[in-house]
């Protein structure tokens, strides 16, 4: 199995409340990895620390390695680093433009300007992320004119259109109702042909749908996060190792 | 909504029960064959068969659970599911009753005994042909075909009394013949068996379907009389 993020030793900060603790583990290329666990224990920090989103809060620091493709990205320029990792995000926000100019938008911030070009991408794109055949005649409506579940998809479109190699998806689902949800985990299922995805979810039953494995983080009693077991998705749900995991996945606790 | 992945999840367990079935089918066919042919060897590759057979059931098993757990089955998918979990385990012991007969086959190896091959093989014959109806209509839901089966399990009895009545007489001649005469009492309780087992996925067939757990076992005094069981 190949492994595209590699995660030594992190921990993270916020001022002196510490988020992580030495967190240690895998991510393989291609798959999808889903991370599970109660409010609070830091697994959105956790994803957000992937393309350093939490750079902009000043208090953050972070010790250890994040390593994609054996680069340590904590020491990375941020700008080519999300070029590379894109984020989908709980609640679809897309541009206030239309929805040909969300999706290009990327590509064009990235330089490229030929039209036929950027046609080309935003087609593929939305068709890559199961939009196309419902908004190919309306492209340069309002991407805000859609619904949520075609707007999230908006999102994924425009994620893709900077050719990432990994996406992290924060609780890409949870403002949609069970079928734009159901769409999003087949469009996931389809996406990983070409890209690693990280999923962080509350929602159990949809890191048990959708992902390949996954990550059970709990929090230690100075509320700290932690990784209490990986695994791939199928064993874990049943057969953890950890009794904490099996509490958690049964509704025991959490 | 068409959940690809969960459908084609089930449709993979599906088609792995499909071929517990066959393996089942083999196995009977097999037994009878080495107990004709008095083959002790074919006798012995049933036995190997077996664990193999065992394997594949833990292994559907398995997935069966495994999508329990991870997709949410629910009403029909969650049938099927809970159906398959049933079948194997009816398949499972299909497979122990082919053993049994290839156990026969080895025991008899040297022993002179007139067996009722004929009601034998044409008992297995309809054993085999019941089965693979009911794993058809298993598969294609088809609850008219699921229904009728288990009435075809008369010509079965009729044959298990034949063959029970011939191990009698065996005895009754030379009773030095008992315990082997037993033996081929075993056989045809063993088709027997595995041909009433056939009407319990007959009804999972039809709970499928319906949503109704209906008891299609048809009235069989005999059965009562049975003490093997």
């Amino acid at each position: 199995m190949n492994i595209q993020i590699s995660v030594k030793n992190f921990n993270f900060y916020y001022g002196k409340f510490q988020a992580l603790r030495d967190i240690n583990f895998n991510i393989p290329k291609r798959y999808i990895t889903a991370i599970i666990g109660p409010s609070g224990c830091g697994k959105s920090t956790f994803l957000r620390s992937f393309n350093r989103m939490n750079d902009l809060i000043s208090s953050v620091t972070m010790s250890g390695e994040i390593n994609v493709d054996g680069e340590n990205i904590l020491t990375l320029d941020p700008v080519t680093l999300r070029k590379k990792i894109g984020m989908v995000f709980q609640r679809p926000n897309p541009f206030p433009k239309s929805i040909y100019e969300n999706v290009a938008f990327g590509p064009r911030a990235h330089g490229l300007k030929r039209k036929d070009h950027l046609d080309e991408i935003v087609e593929k794109c939305l068709k890559d992320s199961y939009l196309w055949d419902e908004v190919k005649d309306n492209l340069h409506s309002s991407g805000l004119s859609l619904s949520s579940g075609q707007q999230q998809r908006l999102c994924i479109a425009r994620a893709l259109a900077v050719e990432p190699e990994i996406i992290l998806m924060d609780e890409p689902a949870s403002a949609l109702d069970p079928i734009a949800t159901l769409k999003i985990e087949e469009l996931m299922q389809d996406l990983k042909q070409k890209y690693t995805i990280v999923i962080v979810t509350h929602n159990m039953q949809q890191a048990a749908r959708a992902s390949d494995y996954t990550a059970f983080f709990n929090m230690l009693p100075d509320r700290a996060g932690y990784l209490v077991e990986h695994a791939e998705t199928q064993n874990l749900f049943t057969n953890p190792k950890e009794k904490l995991t099996e509490d958690y996945i049964s509704g025991r606790f959490g | 909504m068409s959940r690809k992945l969960f459908s084609q999840k089930i449709y993979n367990i599906k088609e792995e029960v499909l071929l517990l079935g066959n393996m089942v089918e083999e196995a009977v066919n097999k037994s009878v064959q080495s107990l004709k042919n008095r083959d002790v060897k074919l006798a012995r590759k049933i036995y190997q068969h077996d664990i193999e057979l065992n394997d594949k059931r833990f292994s559907i098993e398995n997935a069966i659970l495994i999508v329990i757990a991870t997709q949410q089955p629910m009403a029909r998918d969650l049938r099927q599911l809970a159906s398959m979990l049933d079948i194997i385990s009816e398949l499972e012991r299909m497979g122990d009753y082919a053993k049994g007969i290839a156990k026969v086959t080895i025991k008899l190896e040297k022993i002179e005994l007139e067996i009722p091959i004929i009601q034998i093989e044409k008992m297995a014959e309809l054993a085999v042909e019941m089965l693979h109806k009911a794993l058809t209509a298993f598969i294609n839901e088809d609850v008219h075909t699921a229904s009728q089966i288990p009435f075809e399990d008369d010509a079965i009895d009729q044959l298990y009394e034949e063959i029970y009545r011939h191990a009698v007489q065996l005895m009754m001649s030379d009773p030095k013949l008992a315990d082997y005469s037993n033996l081929i009492m075993w056989v045809g309780h063993n088709l027997e068996r595995l041909a009433d087992r056939v009407t319990n996925i007959c009804e999972r067939a039809v709970f499928i379907a319906t949503g109704e757990l209906l008891e299609l076992e048809v009235d069989d005094e005999d059965d009562e009389l049975e003490v093997n069981e």
